[in-house]
């Protein structure tokens, strides 16, 4: 039917393009230690310690949480919330280069609730919070996989690692626009 | 949290309302008489210019000593932008003053405007207009204006002072006042906000008029005074300030001797936090009410902070290296409604939790969870428990290590995973005569999965199609918790991060027996950017050996060899048009548990319909929660400068409204119309029927609330109306 493993196509959307990433991420952010691990397990990239030091640049704009009730009951009691998790990123090249525009992502899940059940709702909710975490990690690096270093740089030498950024500044810089 | 590195907001600059004073002043008329460096008589299309002022008129005298010029007869001025009429003017062009009889006027900046007697220009940014309109409206006959007495408009502080106006709206007269101020220009400045009348079920007649202190960049006040027909004035009452490290909002309502209920109403809620530099942070989050009838008198859809339990909170959080340590209290003020009563859930005085955790030691993440706990609730509640559920207060600590060799690849992973749930109480008297209780149970879980993809067509557009299959297996030895009280732990909700969970309960109370796996198969369509259009997933859990761990021992008789099905499908079908929906299905009893179907249309900006069906079936709940219920939503511009949105919701299951809105908005150049109409359930038995309506005139009021946004929790989707 046309399926096949991912990573067993050569070409496509399965691996990143790029050598190093550095993430540019709250220090507390649950997503980004888990994409963080997802990129080192996979031994893809490296994660780069220092912007500069990158070639990709991802970066959180905002990172959101929201509580709203979502259903309720016929004693005007909330019955369901909603909890909402809103990312927006945006990747770029230490350069400037913008890779991904400023893009927002959100993902809900729904908890059923009563007032009788308050302290395991709250247990229940950081469950729901950690697995929106993980699925937004999940969609950020099915982002970078759809970034094509080669075809941004015109050529794969450059994606070596260990040129330093210093070197290929002035090449790059009057090319970029914006 | 936001980073914005680039991109600061740089406003327009407008030129400042200064005269170079060196520039040269041009005359011009048809005759010029008298003598240079002197007096000079102008007649006929009389004409003074100079840098950013000009003048006409008839006939005029130009005095040089001065740099003063005197006009009459159509006399017409424009100096920085803004523009007067007159029958007679001076004005000395260095000082800015000057005096203008029955004239009109226009600023350019707030676009103020309207007629007067006379008018006193005190220097370039202070006005005193006599016996004038002022409005915002352009032309000759504006649908609102202000007139007064005296008007004195200052610029540089943003406010206009009037002496006895009368506010006119289409040329009646609607409020009168000794003296009242405004902001005349649209900037966050104190003033007063569009006051908002209305008509509830509860209240009888309402009249709030908000006032906000702009007091600093980072922090301000707005109170909202609320004279009640049938109960008497609520001061409400909201502080938001930000720091460098802290930030907080405190809100309050106190309507001092209720005529109704005769007696002192409030409801506070109040919410802090601050880090400092040495990972030490603290916090609280406070709520509180004057009495149970409170949410039954008070809340409303725009105040839905207000339920019947009110949580109050503060701790303490320090970070040191991998660990992360907390301290709390928590206690919650129950305000019942007796016809469904709420269980008071136990205090925790205090609550200390020790968290840590590493990933990637040679391949190997760990994580600890610790935690010690005061469980309390006083003899009074502890009695008020449901037969099958009483209870005992005590102690309770918890250690739970987890260790784990997740192994990841593109196209696969594999998580082997081992965790030790350790915990031992401490019951000051117990149902069950037992006073000191341990247990040790270890779990083992296997998650794994498949990637496999392919090049899809969806909607006639080339995407990329997953199809993802994961089995996740799980054991944990049985043991017999039936004497094991039960503070923190519940059944959660049925979903998918619940089928890949090694506990079926959450919590720390119970530790679910397992020997179970979880099957399911998610199949995504991907845009070529990554972006996920659609997702659907099928998944369900199978038992191998029987469950024999449940909350209150109440062992439901359906005992399965398998979970519930779960079916979800949910994104945009059209880039416009969105679903959502998530079916929760029993094989052996033929029975649906919780269905819900939703569509949402989003055609353009501010044009929204939301559809959708929700069904939570009752299970082991003793107050009837039955949930079947429809809800549709929307907003749409209905017609030019108009604009709709609604909500109803109704329990097909008590035949019942639950909250239905209707609100339009008319958006006139100078003035806004807003209605709103709700009713809504505040108890099993008590509903609320309100109207409000709110005419906002611009230029007069400052920025402020708009009430119709406050919906916005009530249809998904929202877009605010301007402003």
């Amino acid at each position: 039917c046309g399926f096949h493993l991912r990573g067993t196509n050569g070409i496509g959307g399965d691996q990143l393009s790029f050598s190093s990433i550095y993430i540019d991420f709250p220090a507390d952010s649950q997503t980004s230690a888990r994409l963080k691990r997802l990129i080192k397990g996979m031994k893809l990239t490296k994660l780069a310690n220092n912007p500069k030091e990158a070639e990709v640049i991802l970066s959180a704009i905002s990172e959101k949480k929201n509580k709203d009730y979502l259903s309720l009951n016929a004693q005007g009691r909330v019955r369901e919330y909603s909890l909402d998790y809103i990312l927006e990123f945006t990747a770029r090249t230490p350069q400037g280069k913008i890779l991904i525009e400023p893009t927002k992502l959100a993902l809900r899940r729904t908890m059923t609730y009563n007032d009788n059940e308050a302290l395991s709702k709250e247990n229940e909710e950081l469950m729901l919070y950690k697995d929106m975490q993980f699925d937004m990690a999940h969609q950020l690096l099915r982002r970078l996989s759809a970034i094509k270093m080669s075809a941004i740089n015109g050529s794969e030498d450059q994606t070596t690692e260990n040129t330093t950024s210093l070197d290929r500044q002035p090449e790059h810089q009057p090319g970029t626009p914006d | 949290k936001s980073k914005n590195s680039s991109g600061t907001k740089k406003k327009v600059e407008r030129p400042k309302r200064v005269e170079n004073k060196d520039a040269p002043t041009i005359l011009q008329a048809e005759q010029i008489t008298g003598r240079p460096a002197r007096d000079l008589y102008l007649d006929y299309e009389v004409e003074v210019q100079r840098d950013q002022t000009l003048l006409t008129g008839d006939h005029g005298i130009f005095r040089q000593e001065e740099n003063e010029t005197e006009l009459i007869g159509n006399v017409f001025i424009q100096r920085f932008g803004d523009q007067f009429t007159a029958e007679r003017a001076n004005l000395n062009l260095d000082t800015g003053e000057g005096q203008l009889l029955n004239t009109t006027y226009k600023f350019e900046e707030t676009n103020g405007q309207g007629k007067a007697s006379k008018i006193e220009l005190v220097g370039d940014d202070k006005t005193n207009i006599f016996k004038s309109t002022y409005s915002t409206c352009e032309g000759v006959n504006p649908d609102w204006y202000l007139s007064s007495n005296k008007l004195h408009l200052d610029n540089t502080r943003n406010i206009g002072y009037a002496t006895s106006p009368v506010l006119y709206f289409k040329d009646v007269p609607i409020i009168g006042a000794p003296a009242m101020t405004f902001p005349i220009k649209a900037e966050r400045k104190s003033g007063v906000l569009p006051p908002t009348m209305g008509m509830t079920s509860k209240n009888g007649l309402e009249v709030i008029v908000p006032y906000y202190f702009n007091l600093a960049p980072n922090y301000d006040l707005t109170i909202f005074p609320n004279l009640m027909a049938r109960r008497g004035l609520q001061l409400g009452a909201e502080a938001r300030y930000m720091g460098n490290n802290y930030s907080g909002t405190t809100y309050v309502e106190y309507l001092p001797n209720d005529k109704e209920a005769d007696r002192d109403r409030y409801f506070l809620s109040t919410k802090h936090q601050q880090a400092f530099n040495n990972g030490l942070s603290y916090y609280w989050d406070v709520k509180s009410a004057s009495d149970d009838k409170y949410p039954d008198d008070f809340s409303s859809p725009q105040n839905r902070d207000l339920q019947r339990l009110l949580l109050r909170e503060g701790g303490f959080k320090q970070k040191l290296g991998v660990w992360n340590a907390t301290l709390r209290a928590t206690n919650y003020q129950v305000l019942q409604d007796v016809e469904a009563p709420i269980i008071k859930p136990f205090d925790r005085l205090p609550q200390l939790t020790i968290t840590g955790g590493q990933e990637d030691v040679h391949g190997f993440d760990w994580q600890m969870y610790a935690e010690m706990t005061r469980f309390w609730l006083s003899n009074e509640y502890l009695d008020q428990m449901p037969l099958k559920q009483q209870q005992a207060r005590g102690n309770r600590f918890i250690m739970k290590p987890e260790i784990s060799y997740p192994i990841y690849q593109s196209g696969y992973f594999f998580t082997p995973k081992a965790i030790l749930n350790m915990a031992k109480y401490d019951l000051d008297e117990s149902p069950y005569n037992v006073k000191s209780l341990t247990r040790v149970l270890p779990t083992f879980s296997l998650d794994g999965g498949l990637v496999f993809e392919r090049d899809a067509s969806f909607f006639g557009k080339g995407m990329t199609q997953t199809l993802e299959p994961r089995l996740f297996y799980v054991y944990t030895p049985y043991k017999d918790q039936s004497k094991y009280p039960i503070f923190d732990s519940g059944e959660p909700s049925f979903g998918y991060p619940l089928l890949f969970t090694e506990n079926r309960f959450d919590g720390y109370d119970r530790v679910a027996d397992a020997n179970n796996l979880t099957a399911a198969v998610t199949t995504r369509f991907l845009e070529e950017n990554g972006a996920e259009r659609m997702r659907f997933t099928i998944g369900q859990r199978y038992y191998f050996t029987d469950q024999r761990v449940y909350l209150y021992n109440t062992n439901l008789e359906e005992s399965q060899n398998r979970s519930d099905l779960l079916v979800m499908a949910g994104g945009k079908i059209l880039p416009t048009f969105s679903v959502d929906s998530a079916f929760q299905y029993n094989q052996s009893t033929r029975k649906m548990y919780s269905a819900n179907f939703s569509t949402q249309w989003k055609p353009g900006p501010m044009q929204l319909l939301n559809a959708e069906y929700r069904y939570l079936r009752d299970t082991v709940d003793f107050y009837g929660n039955k949930l079947d219920q429809v809800n549709v939503s929307g907003q749409w511009p209905i017609a030019k400068r108009w604009y709709a949105i609604g909500q109803v919701s109704y329990s097909l299951a008590d035949s019942r409204t639950i909250e239905n809105i209707f609100g339009f908005q008319y958006n006139a150049d100078c003035w806004i119309f807003r209605l709103m109409a709700q009713r809504y359930a505040t108890s099993s038995v008590e509903t609320n029927t309100a109207l409000y309506f709110q005419l906002e005139l611009k230029g007069l009021s400052s920025i402020g609330s708009n009430p119709l946004n406050a919906l916005r929790r009530s249809i998904p989707g929202y877009e605010p109306l301007s402003p």
